[in-house]
């Protein structure tokens, strides 16, 4: 942002940027970014800030991308049982099926303190595709990955709720 | 509904800014036009931007390699048609002047008369016609030299306001949604989106 014309109404600090690139760096989806695709991304991402109790978005709103907790904490909630699934610090990130996938949100997530969130939006991946594909190739080759990662996890768990299962009903 | 004075004060305060915004805008109207045939040009360029990009450019890059090329097509078209509209307008000033303009248009109005004499239609005085029309566009032009003067400042202004809506319009725009509120954020650029897709398909 700073190298643009209006770069001096609407810039960032270097701290502030570098930062950001540390958090980004953690995130699994941006791994195999180098630090100048970091920067890069960093100036595509929103910065929002939610103060406590605040809605970031409502379970069956539509999904529309990826949030990355840079401060603050929080919670990914059921409803209408507000069954609280996970609680989320910083450097956590949320929603990032909604990069691929339209579907409405699961769960509603709620900020649990005042925090402050990046936000990587599915218009913003498709446009960054197009512009950069080797950047895009290579967060989507990470988010495919992740995803992956994810239903191998449930599919052992369901394995291993049936096995539990089966052993119970001979037992009986 | 809510009536608590708060509210009334709220409703007011809204109203008198909106008041505020719309005689702000007329009063730059000008301005706010420029702005809007800039965008759209803009709007249109986007996607040779975006091509551009993706062979490896950076946006700054992109932009003025568009820019190069505009002005090279430009430059081309005025370096071929220039000599040919100047060969042109001599010969047009040397039959004037040589009075065989004069000639021709009188054979032209023998031409018609006899023609289509049977319909009434002798006298032209094509000559005059000609003089009076020269004459008018003279004073046209003169009375226009203002108009002509906002058409060449907008001719600079446009394209220096296309140049760097080119190169920052996302900046722009992303900074125009840090302003709507977190409730709206996802639905507004999600609209947004949804538009420029929908506008794309038209425009481009």
């Amino acid at each position: 942002m700073t190298n643009s014309l209006w770069g001096n109404i609407f810039k960032t600090g270097k701290k502030e940027e570098d930062e950001i690139c540390d958090i980004l760096k953690k995130i699994p989806v941006f791994e195999d970014l180098s630090r100048k695709e970091l920067l890069h991304l960093e100036r595509i991402l929103h910065q929002r800030e939610y103060s406590s109790e605040e809605v970031i978005f409502r379970q069956g709103d539509p999904g529309l991308g990826m949030y990355i907790i840079e401060d603050g904490t929080a919670a990914i909630v059921t409803e209408p049982a507000q069954k609280v699934l996970a609680e989320l610090r910083g450097g956590e990130f949320f929603g990032e099926l909604a990069l691929l996938d339209d579907s409405p949100r699961t769960a509603t997530a709620v900020a649990k303190a005042p925090s402050r969130l990046l936000c990587f939006f599915q218009p913003d991946l498709l446009d960054l595709i197009q512009r950069n594909p080797r950047m895009g190739v290579k967060i989507l080759f990470r988010l495919a990955r992740t995803i992956g990662e994810r239903l191998k996890r449930s599919n052992e768990h369901m394995h291993a709720l049936h096995d539990s299962r089966i052993t119970t009903d001979e037992k009986a | 509904m809510d009536t608590t004075p708060g509210r009334w004060m709220k409703l007011i305060f809204s109203l008198l800014l909106l008041g505020l915004l719309v005689l702000f805008l007329s009063a730059v109207r000008d301005l706010v036009k420029l702005l809007i045939i800039s965008a759209l040009l803009a709007y249109i360029m986007d996607p040779l931007a975006v091509f551009l990009e993706s062979r490896g450019l950076g946006r700054t890059a992109a932009t003025a390699v568009i820019f190069l090329g505009i002005i090279l097509i430009i430059g081309t078209f005025m370096l071929l048609a220039f000599p040919v509209l100047s060969r042109e307008v001599i010969a047009i000033q040397d039959a004037i002047q040589s009075g065989q303009a004069r000639l021709m248009l009188a054979k032209v109005e023998r031409y018609i008369g006899d023609s289509f004499g049977f319909l009434g239609v002798n006298s032209h005085d094509l000559a005059g016609r000609m003089q009076s029309g020269l004459a008018k566009a003279g004073d046209w032009i003169f009375s226009h030299i203002l108009d002509m003067v906002t058409l060449a400042t907008d001719l600079v202004l446009i394209p220096f306001m296309v140049f760097f809506l080119l190169k920052d319009g996302r900046e722009v725009k992303k900074q125009l949604i840090s302003i709507v509120p977190n409730r709206y954020f996802e639905f507004s650029l999600n609209l947004l989106y949804k538009m420029d897709q929908q506008l794309g398909n038209y425009l481009r």
